[in-house]
């Protein structure tokens, strides 16, 4: 009897698990929000250390989350994304590319370009800029 | 008299320097389809790096394939684990020409673009039927084709094959602007 209630209780209990963990959403942006940055570097370094094949960066793996500070170049809207792109002062027009959360709209709007601010977001590589996508606004003690 | 000012003049413009010969796009857009009757699977990137050289005809494109934004999170899984193995081919690229470009009309053209995909490891001669609109200092680029999973050495599970469609729709539409120096 009780047999015959465990075995479709457990199959009921593993289909629901299945069509949840199938289904699921994609949860980076909260783990965004949540995780402190494995690496913390200003734009300038960061940009350098692709353009000129610094080791200082070797250590950066895709899909870390790093933070990164500087002055921003750029704010616009293409692609219905808000993007921040980060200067390297150093010359060069590379720098960092930030795809920010859609929740970060109410602080992008308070900023300008020249303003330096503090994001952490997903590193993904290097093109011409580096990229990181899911940025979030950090302030300086997080 | 007249002749050789106008013959002096046309040789002094036809040597000038053309203005922003090269137009750049950071935030090229390219997203993939995938349709079949056990699931739709969709996938969008922002960031991917175009340069078209007006003067020579010539375009390339470079993408970072982990940037793709999936719906669901096991997709985005697959896709980069599985299918297309970004840790070992990180980027897909394109480089080509477009036919009988004219960069001086200032109307809309439909262009071929023949060039070489690149994509896990393996590429393909391509022919892309491509809308140029022009604004301002500014072109558009937008355009569609198909692209064969067998053709890319991808290999799908038998247990995921109906999952995924054998031929995969990608819409790309590049927005350059001037190349910064």
């Amino acid at each position: 009897m009780k047999r015959k209630i465990v075995i479709p209780l457990v199959a009921i209990l593993g289909i629901t698990f299945a069509y949840v963990f199938i289904n699921m959403k994609d949860t980076t942006q909260e783990t965004v929000m949540r995780a402190s940055p494995s690496f913390y570097l200003n734009a300038n370094d960061l940009v350098h250390g692709f353009t000129t094949e610094n080791s200082s960066t070797n250590s950066i793996l895709a899909e870390d989350i790093i933070g990164v500070m500087g002055k921003i170049k750029e704010i616009n809207t293409l692609n219905n994304k808000q993007t921040i792109f980060l200067a390297n002062s150093d010359g060069g027009n590379s720098s960092v590319l930030c795809d920010m959360q859609q929740n970060q709209i109410n602080q992008i709007q308070k900023l300008k370009v020249g303003d330096t601010i503090r994001v952490k977001g997903v590193f993904k590589g290097f093109l011409k800029d580096v990229i990181l996508l899911n940025c979030v606004i950090t302030n300086q003690n997080e | 008299m007249n002749r050789l000012i106008f013959i002096i003049l046309f040789f002094t413009l036809s040597m000038r320097p053309v203005e922003n010969e090269r137009i750049i796009t950071r935030q090229g857009q390219v997203s993939f389809f995938s349709y079949t009757s056990v699931e739709n699977i969709k996938a969008e990137n922002n960031q991917v790096l175009s340069i078209v050289d007006l003067q020579k005809g010539t375009i390339a494109v470079s993408m970072l394939m982990n940037s793709f934004i999936f719906e669901k999170a096991l997709m985005k899984e697959h896709f980069n684990e599985s299918y297309i193995e970004s840790d070992v081919y990180p980027k897909a690229t394109f480089e080509g020409n477009i036919v009988d470009f004219d960069p001086s009309d200032k109307n809309d053209q439909t262009r071929m673009i023949r060039g070489t995909f690149t994509m896990h490891g393996v590429s393909k001669e391509l022919e892309i039927k491509t809308k140029i609109e022009r604004k301002g200092k500014n072109y558009i680029l937008s355009g569609t084709f198909e692209a064969l999973v067998k053709h890319y050495n991808i290999k799908i599970p038998p247990l995921l094959a109906g999952n995924i469609a054998d031929s995969i729709s990608v819409n790309f539409r590049f927005e350059y602007g001037p190349y910064e120096k």
